[in-house]
């Protein structure tokens, strides 16, 4: 089936099947490396990707599911304002992420900031418990988001107004 | 000639980004049961471009060799446990090779045996270390209180941010292997001797390596074996990378361990007699048997002294996929017995857990180790940071108190704290390679840049950077004008894993030693200045206590009134390993191992008897928020020597929350007083 979705602000459109998984389009069909395709079951959250600005695991997510949707990668997200917000965060804390989860905790982190609920802070451990990787202190990487959170004042847009 | 690369590297080291044009993708025909005979192999027909290679494709050496040991690269007549590969079949369309695998169908006429540590025969012997100081049956015999426990440890997956795998490919008339492993110089051994080609014609690039935990020692030369032996047939790159599942049941988890003991102990409470038989299920090849058996002989008796002691130390084989290293080749588990015996022990003799080890821990001249010690063990400094941390003797008094007087016996008291030491040193970790072999060349060029060329690098980029920093301090010049290579050409001697903590450690002593070398020379010769320094260890025998890196680690927990599971109140780390060398990067390395070492006694349980699809599943490791505060503290004690850290954590924590639980349920694994 057909699929137009868009992808990092530009609209795309592919064949995808009834079993291809979004996880699989992006990277084999879009070349998007950072999404990575290891456990296939949500486990490890390293193939997480924000679809209409929320974080799903892209390797649950249906291939036709993005259609008309937007999708933010992490290379679309690296061109961002926000990535370098939580970039400084992360080198002022000295937390140096391995390349499997800093994609996907970058996302969470980016999600996070746009959210507009005031709670987001509160939620942020949870969102980020939802990669899975032991590369670097648990501590470290929440101070450096809660952060990158505190940088960035309230959402950036508002889909009521 | 110089062979131009074709560029195939991997930008981030991530082996899922090689993607070469002709890339053909392999997937591994394991055998669904074992040990047995190999009854048939059935694999479907494969389209034209598809093959499936088996044990007979081997050009040279159908199997790796280690000290007392070899795994073969793919099975062939007889499997020796369920899940070893048999075969591999590789082509240009993932799916279609995945599909082709599940399809093929190995039957095994397998007869499973006996893989517990309880009862074992001679048959079953991998390897074997014994240790001996004067006369234990005596010393026991006299004791004023006989201990004797006996604790278990499970195995535990490593956990790869990638999982593991390996590419090769052609780059003109050299094969390059991509691979992330920590010993690279076995990887390319290993090939050139499968494919029977001269080791100079192999070329190792090593990936990234993350948090290894000393886990890819040797199973990723298994891996580029077989991916070097598809593209040497079909002549096109070819990239093999395990599935999460496979990776979680098939590659080396820590080496399950009994430790029995029988400690004796005098009227005063000091150890007088120690006697250990400590057994670890090695799987059915143990290619680091050897090496793990000796560091639990050498490290049994830990800082104690103990005038007569004996340890009887087997690697048992199994018929379960091959078992291995765990952060520190068997000190970490060696250490979580010994730290549980002391408490066994303190008990037993009325004594505070702390005040039981300061009163036994070993003295200078002190020979329980095998050699008389040069230094006492840095243990007074690190307990007393530890108590200001933690607040041990208050909340320790208060939970006896409460586990003593609770109203109904029959009920755990819930509360607990408890506390473990441990070392870390160069000289118990064996020496795979030729350590003697590392040398370091440092150069000063005209315009001011230095350039370090070393056989071994740091695999993570800021320990790479502390090199950069240490040196540029050192000679006194910016830190961006300090190159590190990486000097290993096909005729540089082995010197042993990289990322191996005694390697790493002599060459950033030789990174240091050629730098002062050049600072010494700087303005009174001439540029560019060359300083060369070569390992050179005296061959008097010292104590692996002396110069080692020291910690204890506090842990408090209470017991869920409704499910009865701990959660984790906190946990202290104290540390001196000498000069620190970058404090910001040492905190969070050691918070990150001690988190991860609290995952392991928490939701990490394996049991490779039972082991299935659904064992990942039911395996977890700790996330973000479920890890408890972690306060560490290095102490400053001027010494000049940086030490390693890296196998700290993993050896204190556990056997603190085993102690605290021990408090927190008032139970121990298996204790007996006579």
């Amino acid at each position: 089936m057909n699929v137009t979705f868009i992808l990092n602000g530009e609209d795309v459109a592919c064949t995808a099947g009834a079993l291809d998984r979004l996880s699989e389009l992006l990277r084999d069909t879009f070349g998007m490396a950072s999404v990575n395709t290891d456990c296939g079951s949500g486990r490890c959250g390293t193939c997480l990707v924000l679809m209409d600005g929320r974080p799903v695991n892209s390797c649950l997510v249906p291939a036709f599911r993005a259609r008309d949707c937007e999708i933010i990668t992490y290379e679309g997200f690296s061109r961002t304002d926000d990535y370098g917000r939580v970039q400084a965060a992360f080198d002022r804390h000295g937390v140096d992420l391995c390349p499997f989860c800093r994609p996907a905790r970058y996302l969470a982190i980016g999600s996070a900031m746009d959210a507009r609920s005031d709670s987001r802070g509160a939620d942020l451990p949870s969102v980020l418990s939802s990669v899975l990787c032991t590369c670097s202190s648990p501590a470290a990487v929440l101070a450096a988001a809660m952060d990158a959170l505190a940088g960035r004042q309230g959402p950036r847009y508002s889909r009521d107004h | 000639m110089k062979a131009r690369s074709r560029g195939f590297g991997l930008e981030d080291g991530r082996l899922s980004s090689f993607r070469p044009p002709d890339l053909v993708y392999v997937a591994t025909v394991r055998a669904p049961s074992g040990p047995g005979a190999i009854q048939s192999i059935h694999s479907p027909h494969l389209p034209r471009d598809y093959r499936f290679i088996t044990a007979e494709d081997i050009p040279g050496q159908a199997a790796m060799e280690f000290p007392g040991d070899k795994v073969p690269i793919l099975a062939k007549g007889r499997v020796d446990y369920p899940g070893q590969p048999v075969g591999l079949i590789a082509g240009p369309d993932r799916g279609r090779v995945d599909e082709a695998v599940r399809l093929t169908k190995v039957l095994v006429d397998a007869a499973p045996e006996d893989g517990g540590l309880d009862c074992f025969g001679s048959g079953r012997l991998k390897a074997r270390a014994q240790r001996s100081t004067g006369d234990v049956d005596r010393a026991l015999a006299e004791a004023a209180t006989v201990v004797k426990a006996s604790y278990r440890l499970g195995a535990v997956d490593h956990y790869y941010p990638e999982p593991q795998g390996a590419a090769a490919y052609y780059d003109y008339d050299r094969l390059v292997i991509l691979s992330s492993t920590q010993w690279p110089s076995q990887v390319r051994r290993a090939i050139a001797s499968a494919l029977a080609v001269d080791q100079s014609a192999v070329t190792v690039l090593s990936g990234f390596l993350g948090p290894h935990l000393d886990g890819k020692l040797w199973y990723p030369s298994l891996l580029a074996c077989h991916a070097a032996l598809v593209a040497f047939i079909l002549g096109k790159p070819a990239m093999l990378q395990l599935s999460r599942d496979e990776d979680f049941l098939y590659t080396p988890k820590r080496a399950p361990l009994l430790a029995s003991y029988r400690a004796g102990m005098d009227e005063d409470g000091r150890l007088c007699a120690l006697d250990a038989s400590l057994a670890v299920n090695i799987g059915a090849h143990g290619p680091l048997a050897a090496a793990i058996v000796d560091t639990l002989a050498a490290s049994f008796t830990g800082p104690y002294s103990c005038p007569a002691v004996r340890a009887d130390v087997w690697a048992v084989a199994s018929d379960r996929p091959p078992m291995g290293a765990w952060a520190g080749l068997g000190l970490s588990s060696a250490t979580y017995g010994l730290e549980r015996l002391a408490d066994a022990c303190s008990r037993a003799s009325g004594a505070d857990p702390l005040a039981f080890r300061l009163l036994n821990v070993s003295q200078k001249g002190d020979t329980t180790s095998g050699v008389a010690l040069k230094q006492v063990p840095r243990l007074k400094g690190v307990s007393e940071r530890l108590l200001e941390l933690s607040d041990y003797r208050r909340k320790r008094s208060a939970y006896e108190l409460i586990r003593k007087r609770r109203p109904d016996p029959s009920l755990p008291p819930g509360f607990g704290v408890g506390l473990a030491f441990a070392y870390q040193s160069n000289d118990l970790l064996p020496a795979f390679g030729n350590l003697k072999a590392l040398a370091v060349e440092a150069e000063l060029d005209k315009d001011g840049f230095l350039t370090i060329r070393a056989p071994i690098l740091p695999t993570d980029s800021s320990a790479l950077g502390v090199w950069r920093n240490e040196a540029a301090a050192i000679i006194g010049i910016d830190p961006k004008a300090v190159r590190v290579e990486r000097d290993a050409g096909a005729d540089s001697p082995d010197a042993g894993p990289a990322a191996f903590s005694n390697a790493m450690n002599t060459v950033a002593r030789l990174v240091g030693d050629a730098c002062s070398d050049i600072r010494d020379r700087r303005f009174r010769e001439a540029l560019p200045l060359v300083a060369r320094k070569v390992n050179r260890k005296s061959g008097r025998k010292s104590s692996p206590l002396d110069g080692a890196s020291w910690a204890g680690a506090v842990v408090e927990l209470t017991l869920d009134p409704l499910d009865g599971r701990p959660r984790v109140k906190g946990v202290w780390l104290s540390l001196d390993a000498g000069r620190v060398l970058s404090p910001v990067k040492a905190r969070l390395s050691l918070e990150r191992d001690a988190a991860r070492a609290l995952s392991t006694c928490l939701g990490e349980r394996f049991d490779p008897d039972h082991a299935g699809p659904a064992s990942i599943r039911a395996y977890r490791i700790s996330r973000l928020d479920d890890t408890p505060p972690i306060v560490v503290d290095f102490l400053d004690t001027g010494d000049a020597r940086p030490g390693g850290l890296g196998e700290l954590a993993f050896s204190c924590v556990p056997a603190a929350f085993a102690n605290a639980l021990s408090q927190a349920s008032d139970s121990a694994d298996s204790e007996e007083t006579a």
